[in-house]
């Protein structure tokens, strides 16, 4: 993947860089989780920013699950940004709207783990 | 945008290891009619979730056998065709009807995919004509769904 990661005042920016689809689900995944984990160690919390990734299938929203869950038990937030019209709309019918925090920008989603 | 006789034909086998291909065909067929990127993109997604759906829950019990895709653009409306000779399998009945929240809870079924299938694209319909199975989709291109 065009994985790339970031750490920014004890947050954990991840940004998978391309769309998510069966080819690279797996790899998203064995991504994400550690970053939930990263997160949790620093004690901040995770941002995935979408851009650039113009769209992510069903497999892809079941790694975000899996995030999800990782980060459950944990005070670990998972926001996520950058996402353009088509993944808003995957978000939406998939109902992840309820599991993340949608930011517009990263600085926004930053200035919002910044006040907690 | 393409011509209405520039249709895209894709023969697979029922092998998830074939969405790779059918993607970057399907893709650039895509380009090349100079879609927005949002109906791109949710084409893509809507292909790759019939196809998984086909693959895991209908097609097909014969390694011989194979699927058909197939892509037109007519009057700025984008039709796909999946055919396949695999049991009788009507992906818009047997998984989707989940709300949002079971959905979310529930990633591991097939639901998941066929109601992204339905709800970005603007008509869906099945049938079972000599023994295949046809499952069409048509996306308006404007304005997007």
């Amino acid at each position: 993947m065009n994985w790339t990661k970031d750490i920014r005042q004890g947050n954990i920016i991840v940004f998978p860089g391309e769309p998510v689809d069966h080819e690279n689900a797996e790899d998203f995944e064995s991504r994400l989780i550690p970053s939930v984990k990263e997160a949790s160690r620093s004690g901040g919390s995770l941002i995935i920013d979408f851009h650039d990734v113009d769209y992510m299938t069903s497999v892809g929203l079941r790694a975000l699950m899996m995030a999800a869950k990782e980060a459950e038990p944990t005070s670990v937030k998972i926001l996520v940004t950058g996402m353009n019209e088509t993944m808003r709309e995957i978000f939406h019918i998939s109902g992840f709207e309820k599991l993340f925090v949608i930011h517009e920008s990263l600085e926004s989603a930053l200035d919002a783990t910044a006040a907690t | 945008m393409s011509n209405a006789s520039d249709t895209l034909r894709l023969t697979l086998s029922p092998q998830l290891s074939e969405l790779t291909r059918v993607r970057n065909k399907l893709d650039r067929y895509l380009r090349d009619g100079s879609l927005p990127d949002t109906v791109r993109c949710t084409l893509l997604v809507v292909a790759e979730e019939i196809l998984t759906n086909i693959v895991h829950y209908g097609c097909c019990d014969d390694t011989s056998d194979t699927i058909e895709v197939k892509v037109g653009q007519e009057n700025a409306v984008v039709h796909m065709e999946f055919i396949d000779s695999g049991k009788p399998f009507n992906p818009l009945k047997e998984a989707g009807r989940e709300t949002a929240g079971q959905l979310v809870d529930n990633l591991e079924l097939g639901g998941i995919g066929v109601r992204l299938v339905r709800e970005l694209t603007n008509h869906q319909e099945y049938t079972r004509k000599a023994g295949r199975n046809h499952f069409q989709i048509t996306k308006h291109i404007w304005p997007s769904k």
